[in-house]
């Protein structure tokens, strides 16, 4: 086989296709699945053992060359081809259906030839709608690429790992109210959450022994640059926690602690120093694309960082968070309407919730935190269409907080549009903030804590 | 005892020996000639790592044929077999352009062996059915017409339908009988 190319020198050549004999798919032959071929349908892409290999010599020259990897010498093009290609990816293609009768490593001579020639000629058993993997590397090698000729069959078998795409360091502040129901609903459990909210907010006179930390927590997002989150969004809670445990959180000594152990957590957090590195890299998929498809979340990008809540802790933050942001609903460039995302707004705003509710238009607990004390009260609930929307990257300090421009909330549109796929799809836009890390599928981390 | 009598036998009627050697490029065709010539069917083969060798009787002549591996590494072994060689087959593949070269080089190779310089030179054009290279133009391509001082002859084939295989051990036939 003196071919124009290099050819690898003996020594070369067998540490060579050790490599490729190694890998799994090439340890057991292509045709008929016995052990340890060593001979090669070039043009098939296939290690196949010695017998086989007499079938295809039967095919004649022009429609494959084979060649044995130990007593034929190789040019560097064609073990290329044999580098690419291999078992597993020729018989995605040319196995693609599976065969009715499947040759054994003791088949008569005859019989392999007839299954060969069913399998590469008459093409019984290929993909229709592709093409020959050696083909499609040879063609991409004039091109100047490089890669494995992977067949779109075979992609669907592989599981690609959700990873999560996000552009840019931005943060996403919602409330996470969704459809029209939620806005229309007012219950009473609801208006009486308002109530205490608002009591507790009336009430704050240290930054520091605030319970708007957990609001404030979103700055610590940014600051730790968990830039690459979907939602970094604090969402209301569940239905079933707001219902069950009216809270009134100035009574409430959680609130301390729940406050203390933020900053414990926050200081977890800054000890766990690789979230970025897991993170960063992410690539790949649309992510509108893997929520249509149930993968969202299915890998946590940085576990370390959600397993610091426990549920005691999001039920907190949740109910806090909640009872206002679960009626929140605007309209914001058009882009969202009314069944699509609520966004927590920091320019919406008011001091009398009564009036909020018999105007019917809710607002969330961190709007009235931030326009506490200050009357001048903004309450066009329909956002200005005109609104500028700017990175808020604050560090975990209050006082910083509070003297930044209310006005500033973070908009990915994306962000916004996988949101709003999400509520349509039935998820009634609530999405607690662990289980948005954790992953819908990843049901441990529940358990986790439960064990504890 | 036996083989004294049949060695008796062959010398009252006159039966000749000859030892033919078979080489070509892999895949050319040697081993399924060669069970053609011995079993009169074609066999599915694979490829002939080391040797294979059968006795043919054919016009009275018992032809010993020897059947070598034509892989590349491996025809490094070739000359090995050379020695005592009355007759070399050369077995191309006719359907194989790109290789006719190759197969060239390794013809004059052997050709300059000494110990071949009393061998005939028979050339199976071998797969006449693919219907690619004529016998002539195998002729052309492998410069035997510059071949000097040494018999040689031509003969398309067909292995697997057995076509021209005898034609070309009658001449080899005759060549024996006439070094006779």
């Amino acid at each position: 086989m003196s071919m124009a190319g290099e050819i690898l020198s003996e020594v070369k050549q067998e540490k060579l296709f050790n490599i490729l004999l190694k890998r799994e798919e090439n340890q057991i032959c292509a045709d008929c699945h016995s052990k340890a071929p060593t001979w090669v349908s070039l043009d098939f892409g296939v290690f196949v053992c010695m017998n086989c290999s007499g079938a295809h010599r039967h095919l004649s020259r022009s429609v494959t060359r084979v060649y044995s990897t130990k007593i034929d010498s190789w040019n560097h093009a064609n073990y290329q081809i044999m580098d690419y290609v291999g078992n597993a990816i020729a018989n995605s293609y040319w196995e693609f259906k599976k065969p009715p009768r499947r040759i054994t490593f003791n088949a008569q001579p005859d019989e392999r030839v007839r299954f060969v020639t069913e399998k590469y000629v008459r093409k019984l058993y290929c993909n229709p709608k592709a093409i020959n993997p050696v083909t499609v590397f040879l063609k991409n090698r004039e091109k100047g690429i490089l890669e494995r000729p992977v067949q779109d069959n075979q992609e669907q078998h592989i599981q690609v790992p959700p990873t999560q795409q996000v552009e840019g360091k931005k943060r996403f502040i919602s409330n996470g109210a969704a459809s029209n129901e939620h806005n229309i609903k007012v219950s009473n459990d609801i208006k009486e959450h308002k109530q205490n909210g608002k009591q507790d907010f009336n009430s704050v006179t240290s930054p520091m022994s605030q319970p708007i930390k957990t609001i404030d927590l979103l700055d610590v997002d940014d600051n730790m640059k968990l830039d690459n989150e979907d939602f970094t969004c604090f969402t209301s809670a569940p239905t079933n926690l707001q219902n069950n445990q009216p809270q009134n959180t100035q009574q409430n000594p959680q609130i301390n602690v729940n406050g203390n152990s933020l900053l414990d957590f926050y200081e977890k957090k800054q000890s766990t120093a690789p979230l970025n590195g897991t993170h960063a890299n992410s690539t790949g998929s649309n992510l509108n694309a893997l929520y249509q498809n149930g993968n969202h979340y299915k890998q946590n990008s940085f576990p370390g960082y959600t397993n610091q809540y426990s549920p005691q802790m999001q039920q907190n933050l949740s109910n806090q968070v909640n009872p206002n942001a679960n009626k929140t609903n605007y309209q914001l460039n058009g882009q969202l309407t009314q069944n699509q995302i609520g966004l927590s707004n920091s320019n919406v705003s008011t001091n009398n919730n009564q009036q909020q509710q018999a105007q019917n238009k809710p607002i969330s607990l961190m709007e009235l935190y931030q326009n506490n004390g200050s009357n001048n009260i903004n309450t066009n609930n329909n956002i200005q269409s005109t609104q500028q929307f700017t990175a808020v990257n604050q560090p975990f300090n209050t006082q910083v907080n509070a003297n930044k421009n209310p006005n500033e909330v973070v908009v990915d549109k994306n962000k916004y549009q996988a949101l709003n796929q999400m509520n349509q799809m039935g998820y009634q836009g609530y999405y607690p903030y662990y289980q948005m890390q954790q992953g819908y599928q990843n049901y441990n981390y529940q358990n986790q804590w439960k064990q504890q | 005892m036996g083989i004294q009598l049949s060695k008796l036998f062959d010398k009252i009627f006159n039966k000749v020996e000859m030892r033919i050697l078979m080489l070509g490029l892999d895949a050319a065709g040697k081993t399924t000639i060669l069970y053609r010539l011995k079993l009169g069917e074609v066999v599915q083969s694979v490829p002939t790592i080391g040797f294979n060798v059968e006795s043919v009787e054919y016009k009275k002549i018992k032809f010993t044929v020897w059947d070598v591996g034509g892989q590349d590494k491996i025809r490094l072994l070739w000359r090995h077999y050379f020695q005592g060689t009355q007759g070399l087959i050369f077995v191309v593949d006719s359907s194989d352009k790109e290789r006719i070269e190759i197969a060239k080089e390794e013809l004059q190779r052997m050709l300059s062996e000494d110990d071949l310089k009393e061998a005939a030179v028979l050339v199976f054009a071998n797969k006449q059915d693919m219907g690619v290279m004529n016998v002539t133009e195998i002729t052309e391509k492998l410069g035997l017409a510059n071949l000097r001082g040494r018999e040689w002859f031509i003969q398309g084939t067909c292995a697997l339908s057995g076509e021209g295989l005898f034609e070309g051990l009658d001449w080899l036939s005759k060549v024996v009988s006439k070094k006779k």
